[in-house]
């Protein structure tokens, strides 16, 4: 299975060397891109430097239109699926062969790390964890399965939920329960895995106490503007082939698949 | 609109909403009486209503546009990045 293991990164020079190197030290095989979202810093070069690929945006456009960016080329280059990862340090890369198994085995289309079926290393904020626990409550009612830990970024992702995402199923700033209620209502399997996370490296987290107000607030509303979708993106999703707007569909075949194969000629 | 610093397409709005600030002096007997109709205590209020529900409306236009082009701006930017990407693995190694 073709994997690419993408990391989103806006100013995270100082961590992003480090986490690269212990990735490469536990999965040397797995090809690694970082999504450097208009970094100020030299973030792009020193993962260039790690041995990473580097999408290098024009301008900050937000984690979650990172996240989009590294996964339509996923789908373009023709990856069979990816894993989505921060590029603070929290996640432990030894969690990466337990989270693509599920998908792996073509057993989930979405596998979440949740820290709360693994074990949490560290005391989230109150502010934190009261979101979690609200948005995990919601998210669980949504779609009828317990899930634990909706806001972790840790995810091995199919091809098939993968263009999906690619197409107009994503947001541009945070992804979270919202996604994950979309790709359920779009017909996608979702399976939580445990992982353990940890304290980031340096620097500050991209939630402060205040964003974390607005952040809940958006994302009750996401949550339920997904909802009211439910409609179209069960017409929209996995069981119709046609509905899938894929990132390079749009453009002649011909020029796609030459693209392909010389991206995959270059890489291999 | 000359100087191609307004679209066309705003143009129109703003002539619009020009035209009826100059007129509405002249008709305002007719504002009044239609004001009156509809119940209003004091007619210039009625007017307000207008002017505030009609600029409600133009910013609702602002903000679909606004969303519009914010979109178009992340997709082309994503685009760009990729096809960044794809230039530099089919460049020869240097």
């Amino acid at each position: 299975m073709n994997v690419v293991l993408v990391i989103p990164a806006f100013n995270e020079a100082p961590n992003i060397g480090p986490v690269i190197e212990e990735i490469r030290s536990v999965e040397p095989g797995l090809e690694i891109l970082v999504v450097d979202d208009g970094s100020q810093d030299n973030t792009g070069s020193v993962a260039e430097d790690a041995g990473a690929k580097v999408l290098k945006l024009p301008f900050n456009l937000g984690y979650g239109a990172a996240l989009q960016t590294g996964i339509s080329y996923a789908v373009e280059t023709g990856y069979d699926a990816c894993i989505l990862m921060d590029a603070d340090g929290q996640h432990d890369p030894r969690w990466l062969a337990q989270l693509i198994q599920p998908v792996a085995a073509g057993e989930a289309d979405l596998a979440l790390g949740s820290r709360f079926l693994g074990d949490v290393r560290y005391r989230l904020p109150l502010a934190r964890r009261t979101g979690i626990r609200l948005f995990s409550g919601l998210a669980s009612l949504m779609i009828r399965q317990r899930i634990t830990d909706p806001t972790s970024g840790f995810q091995a992702i199919s091809r098939d939920l993968m263009k999906f995402f690619a197409g107009d199923n994503y947001p541009p700033d945070f992804p979270d329960a919202d996604t994950i209620i979309r790709a359920h209502f779009a017909g996608y399997r979702i399976k939580e895995v445990p992982v353990s996370v940890r304290r980031r490296l340096s620097g500050e987290s991209m939630h402060g106490t205040l964003s974390v107000i607005y952040y809940v607030y958006k994302m009750t509303l996401s949550m339920f503007i997904a909802l009211l979708q439910r409609r179209s993106l069960e017409k929209g999703g996995r069981h119709d082939a046609d509905n899938q707007s894929d990132f390079g569909a749009r453009e002649p075949a011909g020029v796609v698949d030459d693209r392909k194969a010389s991206a995959s000629k270059a890489s291999g | 609109v000359r100087q191609k610093r307004l679209d066309e397409k705003y143009a129109w709005l703003w002539l619009m909403a020009g035209a009826g600030m100059l007129l509405a002096p002249f008709v305002s007997n007719v504002v009044d009486a239609i004001s009156r109709k509809l119940g209003f205590y004091y007619p210039p209020s009625f007017v307000f209503l207008i002017a505030f529900l009609s600029l409600s409306l133009i910013n609702l236009q602002y903000s679909v546009a606004l969303s519009r082009l914010t979109k178009q701006n992340r997709v082309l930017s994503q685009k760009f990045a990729i096809l960044e990407r794809h230039l530099r693995d089919t460049e020869p190694k240097t």
